[in-house]
């Protein structure tokens, strides 16, 4: 029973991720940028798909020039079909010590091999599509960046004609305290 | 009395003339009145996506997504005035009165109108977007014609992703039977086929080969774009992804002539030890499709 059991689950597993003809294989976008500031993280989508009449079981590798700051989800269960494309969001997040710049690397989803060598050598041929990532991490995120002409505002300090009012108070002020506190002259005796 | 008898008659006949020609008159009168025929107004255009939101395109490799746009029609000689509706859908390096092409035109002749109600009528097109339809800004431009053929016309615009996307046409790439110290005297063929809509570069990795005894490195198989012996392909397989920035495998349609798939070829080769192994021996290669 328990061979049967083992026997039928290897079954579904061959089906589920071993195609019997060649098939495409691709993710769209096939490009994203995630503007970010330092501390922000930011969330996209990518689409995996394929034209396979049955299921293919996928995988993912993330390389490791923007590993540190790229997560995905869903991880685990991951598979395709014609008809039901496995959408999978990317989430790029920095850290508030990050240093400002730019950051590129690849998300790689691949598919099993296709295909069995049989009694020759030779290889079996797996397919896979590349996403190419781009973290431009800034002092502030995109969404945060002010857009359209800049408006016009008081200046916080005294305008030209309040200052020169002010001095000549001030100046006033002065005069009429040394005024008070000037010792008076007492003529020798 | 006779004269009262006879004053009466009289009236009664009078009054019965009178009325009873009116209803004759009035039985026998008919109406003209000629409606003259107001054009049809449209409101907003929505170009839907795949999945039916006001979103980005997604197209899928090698296959086929359907789009609908959709627009509510008014027409104040009522909404079953209205007798037809066309759509047009294309890329921003088109117009809308090009003929179709796979890559950046497509045309509905026979939108559905649905849902009369009042003077309004719902019109919707769908169109079938192929795995080569170009991303970038596409424009939907619906017409309505009503039945005097007075028409008007509405746009929307969305954005179709890119899509890298590749189909490798072999399973498998079988070197066949080979003595210990040889090599691929003329290499194998591999055929690419692009499935997306952007020019894709090859990304190629394999692991070594595991025999009945013993092991190849994957290092020990060589590719490149012409067909050469093994001692002249250019580059030798890695463990680690490496890019074949020359590969340039254009869009369907772009590269080629309409309808014709784009492909490239991809020869290898392999040279097998001189001595440490036996039996069969296969690996995985795989073939990753990047933009470039």
């Amino acid at each position: 029973m328990k061979s049967a059991i083992v026997i039928i689950t290897g079954i579904i597993l061959i089906l589920l991720s071993t195609p019997a003809h060649a098939v495409a294989f691709g993710a769209s976008p096939a490009t994203l940028t995630f503007d970010i500031g330092k501390g922000d993280s930011l969330e996209k989508t990518t689409t995996v798909s394929t034209n396979s009449p049955t299921y293919l079981g996928v995988t993912f590798s993330i390389s490791d020039e923007i590993k540190d700051f790229i997560t995905i989800s869903p991880t685990s269960g991951l598979k395709t079909k014609l008809n039901e494309p496995l959408e999978i969001t990317i989430k790029a997040k920095s850290s508030f010590f990050e240093e400002l710049g730019s950051h590129t690397g690849t998300i790689t989803f691949m598919t099993a091999p296709a295909g069995d060598t049989g009694s020759g050598t030779g290889s079996a041929i797996a397919n896979g599509v590349a996403v190419k990532i781009t973290i431009n991490v800034g002092s502030v995120a995109n969404s945060e960046k002010v857009t359209g002409e800049l408006l016009h505002t008081e200046p916080k300090g005294m305008n030209l004609s309040t200052a020169l009012v002010v001095m000549t108070i001030v100046l006033i002020a002065l005069a009429a305290l040394l005024f008070i506190t000037k010792p008076k002259c007492k003529a020798k005796k | 009395m006779n004269k009262r008898i006879f004053l009466l008659a009289a009236v009664m006949l009078a009054a019965t003339l009178m009325f009873g020609f009116q209803t004759i008159l009035a039985d026998t009168a008919s109406g003209n009145v000629s409606i003259t025929n107001a054009a049809p107004t449209m409101g907003t255009v929505t170009l839907w996506n795949q999945n039916g939101a006001d979103a980005g395109i997604t197209l899928a490799a090698g296959s086929t997504v359907i789009v609908t746009a959709n627009v509510t029609v008014t027409d104040t000689n009522g909404g079953g005035n209205v007798a037809s509706a066309t759509g047009t859908l294309y890329h921003s390096t088109s117009t809308s009165g090009e003929s179709d092409d796979e890559n950046i035109h497509l045309t509905n002749s026979s939108c559905v109108l649905s849902g009369v109600s009042g003077n309004d009528v719902i019109a919707t097109c769908a169109f079938t977007m192929n795995y080569m339809a170009l991303n970038g800004t596409w424009t939907v431009n619906m017409t309505a014609t009503d039945l005097t053929g007075e028409s008007v016309s509405g746009t929307d615009t969305n954005t179709v992703n890119d899509l890298a996307a590749l189909d490798v046409t072999n399973t498998v790439i079988e070197f066949g039977s080979m003595a210990l110290g040889a090599n691929s005297s003329s290499p194998t063929t591999m055929i690419v086929r692009s499935q997306g809509n952007i020019q894709i570069d090859a990304i190629y990795s394999g692991t070594n080969y595991t025999c009945t005894s013993g092991t190849i490195p994957a290092t020990n198989t060589k590719y490149g774009l012409t067909s050469v012996a093994y001692d002249s392909l250019t580059t030798g397989l890695t463990e680690s992804p490496a890019t074949q920035t020359g590969f340039d495998l254009g869009v369907r349609g772009v590269a080629t002539a309409n309808g014709a798939d784009s492909e490239k070829n991809e020869y290898w080769g392999i040279l097998i030890p001189t001595s440490g192994v036996s039996g069969t021996c296969s690996n995985t290669l795989t073939v990753t499709a990047v933009a470039g």
